[in-house]
């Protein structure tokens, strides 16, 4: 399982306006969140990040996509789901 | 170390003292031992920042990295989700080096230490990621797929799993190039990497090997599942502005039928130039070659 998560942190991080990647087990599911810079990113980032997630963790996972525009604001957090295999085919 | 104005002593700072000093630096020798071994640089990122925290006994660390090619990236302990109260952007904002909470005054020098490993090691895990991979599809590159190849055989060997190669190549992808142009055919690529990256089930292992070849490394007992597995792959839906893009493919077992990568790919390749003279007589469909 670590090298699984070791290979889609490395790959998520390899989208251009990535810039932190992070996990949490809570039972058998996997929470993912990704930090985003938009300035940077590629305008499709959301889907590449999500077929990112979908293709390496078989069982799917709960995916955040956090976009850190130094917004005054405050970050805009983006929460979707990459549901289970059998569930999306 | 700090005192407020009714000298009463707060700790705001972690406190060097010899015993930490001498806990610092065996910890930063046992780092650079770790990176030597260290199977991902990603992973042996978070074991610093994890080591950090045992050192000090501190709440938070993490590592800004700066990477030539991937930019500044941040890292943080245990490879927990980030605390939005600090936003990533700020930790930029604060440069290079491990950022830790509370400070380890007099631990400077040794935490920069460890920065850099940690910087060697994001670098050395793009390099063997990228020289692994195929930047248009992010599968597998032909070395990749080899080296994922050469353990299954063993595993194949040892205990008598079987498992199938499969060589898939596209039908006509030079015609499609000329009609949709070098972009469009990167699409095409792309979308039979996504298809496949998508639709294999946990343990198999997706490769584009050549230019409009892909290989698959299933584990079947046989080619009786083979034409479902590869249908499902391949969807009904078009491919883009190419629209119905078929391919031909071949199979060869391990270990019944070969058992080299090299022998592999030559039962795999025969039994897909057969099938490719087949195809002729029926353009515009899949075609699976499987042997007798």
């Amino acid at each position: 399982m670590t090298a699984g998560l070791d290979r889609l942190e490395l790959e998520l991080r390899c989208v251009p306006g990535i810039i932190a990647v992070g996990f949490e087990h809570a039972g058998e599911e996997l929470f993912v969140q990704a930090v985003v810079l938009p300035s940077i990113a590629p305008v499709d980032f959301r889907d590449q990040i999500r077929r990112i997630v979908d293709a390496n963790a078989r069982n799917g996972a709960h995916l955040e996509i956090v976009v850190d525009g130094l917004d005054p604001g405050g970050p805009h957090l983006s929460r979707q789901a990459v549901s289970p295999r059998a569930a999306t085919r | 170390m700090l005192q407020d104005e009714n000298t009463h002593t707060i700790r705001t700072e972690a406190e060097p003292t010899a015993d930490a000093e001498s806990r610092s630096r065996a910890l930063v020798a046992g780092l650079v031992h770790d990176l030597a071994a260290a199977p991902s640089g990603v992973g042996f990122i978070g074991t610093c920042l994890d080591r950090v925290l045992e050192t000090w006994h501190l709440l938070e660390a993490r590592a800004v990295i700066s990477d030539a090619e991937l930019g500044p990236q941040v890292f943080n302990a245990g490879r927990r989700p980030l605390d939005l109260d600090v936003m990533p952007s700020t930790l930029l904002r604060r440069g290079p080096g491990i950022h830790t909470e509370p400070a380890v005054p007099g631990a400077e020098d040794d935490l920069d230490a460890i920065a850099e490993l940690c910087e060697i090691a994001l670098t050395l895990d793009r390099l063997r990621y990228e020289s692994l991979h195929d930047p248009l599809t992010g599968l597998h590159n032909r070395r990749g797929f080899d080296e994922q190849l050469a353990a299954a055989i063993s595993r194949s060997l040892r205990y008598r799993w079987s498992f199938g190669l499969v060589i898939i190549d596209l039908d006509g992808f030079k015609a499609i190039n000329d009609r949709i142009g070098h972009q469009g055919g990167d699409a095409v690529l792309r979308q039979v990497g996504e298809r496949l990256r998508g639709g294999l089930r946990s343990g198999d292992v997706a490769a584009r090997v050549g230019g409009d070849e892909f290989a698959l490394l299933l584990h079947i007992d046989g080619p009786r599942s083979l034409s479902a597995i590869l249908d499902r792959l391949h969807g009904t839906e078009g491919f883009g502005d190419a629209g119905d893009v078929t391919w031909t493919t071949g199979l060869a077992m391990c270990p019944d039928e070969a058992a080299t990568v090299h022998d592999l790919y030559r039962v795999a390749d025969q039994r897909l130039y057969a099938a490719k003279v087949d195809a002729q007589d029926l353009p515009g469909a899949n075609q699976t070659g499987i042997g007798s």
